[in-house]
């Protein structure tokens, strides 16, 4: 069972009349790195919105661990436990009065179990480095804290999957970075991790797997070199190809696609390596 | 000046039980409400304004600025309590108006007044010592139903929010020259009130689904872990309170 969730013709209507999804059918590999790709209002947040149960299809089927989506009450729960959703906004989702109460709001939801709690929740204060946060108030905080604690909140939950909708949007670079290297540790210990970004640099380099949106459907998914070296595929969507895969396609038009350097330093040593034969 | 920016959530009792904190301010708080003495009064409005610089380390100047606010307001209510349109001590009249004050509402204007502030110099000692989380576990421990307190806890997030969400808004306006003439002023503001109104309620349903995403059941529930009590933590309340209890008693006899 290598897809932890499967789509079967989504077909999503918002009530004002929107038709935000189209027959969407795609499979969400377990234990990557994805990285959902889109163009503003292609329909990112609102796919994202479906995997943890918040939007039900108007049409269509989605599956997690083979078992279709139900949505009582009771099933909601249990899926809400194992799929995370960070926020694009921070504001939206931090509500305690304080920073400590914030992580354990998600926790009181799922469990009645105090001692695992307050272990819970001050591994996450010491994984995400909040001692000095923890009793001020979530809402004082800078835009990088914020979505560092929102990030806790909702890893100390330990869900299976983690969706993060465009998690790097308000951030400096600096805290770019630390949100990244989080996301890439905790996919080290196994888990899934879903972002949706229309930044296509940062996206090839960090993705291990790619689903390209267009105007609420799906025109395109893979690996990101396959994907993103798609010229006529990645226009339709709204995007050039990222600056690494065009610079080797300048130099080398019939490049074999798995032979694309894969990072900045991958493409010096390429750079190199052909410009010394050339 | 508000009670929120003053804040400092890393003040000098931060790791003291609530209800230890409590002692510091409760038994000061029922004297201050029985006392009949100026001079008291006196004593414990500097004794508060001295511990909670003391406590919360903010700027005298601050505290100042914040006593202010709720000073204007007693000082108003205790000369409509002094003066009077009828009595026997005239103080002054316009044409035929008279106005009168009496030794008797004057002694009665004074000893509220007095009192007033030094109840104040306490509830500002506890509001600055206090988060709102450590308030909502008093209510939580004083038996007050748990709907209520989920409602202090979202009113205040809520109205935090409407402030940020207003001030944005306004400053947008006023970017774009929105307030620069009497007939741009009216259209305005009723485009700022619209706009908080519905950007509240986009707000109030964005909440509600990310509480949703972290299989929130429209229950606010958080935990706190408790402090651990320590007896030596309760000797300086115990002194300081002594102090107040046998000032007051040799005051009053
Ligand atoms: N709550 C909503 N009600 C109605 N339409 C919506 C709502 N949210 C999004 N839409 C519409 O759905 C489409 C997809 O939006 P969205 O999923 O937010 O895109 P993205 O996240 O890729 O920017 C857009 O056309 C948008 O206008
Ligand atoms: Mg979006």
């Amino acid at each position: 069972m290598n897809n932890i969730i499967s789509f079967q013709n989504v077909d999503f209507v918002y009530h004002s009349g929107t038709k935000a999804l189209c027959n969407i059918s795609i499979n969400i590999p377990r234990a990557k790195k994805i990285a959902l790709i889109g163009e503003n209002g292609a329909g990112k947040s609102t796919l994202m919105l479906h995997l943890n149960g918040i939007l039900k299809p108007t049409n269509g089927k989605i599956f997690y661990n083979s078992n279709e989506y139900q949505y009582s009450k009771k099933e909601l729960l249990n899926l809400r436990k194992n799929v995370g959703f960070l926020f694009h906004d921070p504001n939206n989702q931090l509500i305690a009065p304080t920073v400590y109460e914030e992580i354990t709001f998600g926790l009181c939801n799922i469990s009645s179990n105090k001692e695992w709690i307050y272990n819970q929740a001050d591994a996450m204060i010491d994984e995400f480095c909040l001692h000095e946060l923890k009793n001020r108030s979530p809402h004082e905080l800078s835009a990088g804290q914020k979505k560092r604690v929102c990030l806790a909140s909702i890893i100390a939950m330990e869900p299976e999957l983690i969706i993060c909708d465009e998690p790097t949007a308000t951030l400096d670079p600096k805290n770019e970075k630390i949100t990244f290297n989080i996301l890439n540790r905790l996919n080290k210990n196994g888990k899934t991790i879903l972002i949706s970004t229309h930044d296509v640099n940062q996206a090839y380099e960090w993705a291990d797997f790619v689903i390209l949106m267009s105007k609420g459907s799906v025109i395109d998914s893979g690996l990101p070199n396959e994907v993103f070296a798609n010229e006529k595929k990645m226009l339709q969507a709204g995007f050039e190809i990222p600056h690494i895969i065009k610079t080797c396609l300048s130099l080398k038009p019939d490049i074999n696609k798995n032979m694309l350097p894969k990072s900045m330093d991958e493409l010096n040593t390429f750079l190199s390596k052909t410009i010394c034969k050339a | 000046m508000s009670i929120a920016a003053l804040y400092n959530y890393n003040h000098k009792l931060c790791n003291v039980p609530v209800g230890i904190r409590l002692l510091y301010f409760i038994p000061a708080f029922i004297i201050a409400m029985l006392n009949n003495s100026i001079l008291f009064s006196t004593i414990i409005t500097v004794l508060f304004f001295v511990f909670t610089i003391i406590f919360t380390s903010v700027s005298y100047k601050k505290l100042v600025k914040l006593y202010l606010i709720p000073f204007t307001f007693i000082l108003i209510g205790c000369i409509t309590i002094a003066v009077s349109f009828s009595g026997s001590n005239l103080i002054f009249s316009i044409g035929k108006l008279k106005i009168f004050a009496d030794s008797e509402n004057i002694i009665i204007a004074q000893l509220s007044f007095f009192r007033s502030i030094s109840i104040i110099s306490i509830v500002f000692g506890i509001l600055l010592t206090h988060s709102i989380s450590d308030i909502s576990l008093l209510m939580k421990k004083a038996g007050i139903p748990v709907l209520f307190v989920e409602i202090f806890v979202l009113t205040y997030k809520f109205v935090n929010n409407l402030i940020v969400l207003s001030k944005m808004l306004y400053t947008a306006q006023k970017c774009r020259l929105a307030y620069a003439n009497n007939r741009g002023k009216i259209s305005s503001f009723t485009m700022l009130i619209t706009n908080i109104f519905q950007q509240s309620l986009v707000y109030a349903r964005n909440v509600e689904t990310a509480q949703a995403a972290r299989a929130g059941n429209g229950s606010y529930i958080f935990m706190k872990k408790p402090h651990t009590y320590k007896f030596n933590q309760t000797l300086i309340p115990l002194v300081i309170n002594g102090v107040i209890i046998s000032l007051y008693i040799i005051i009053k006899a």
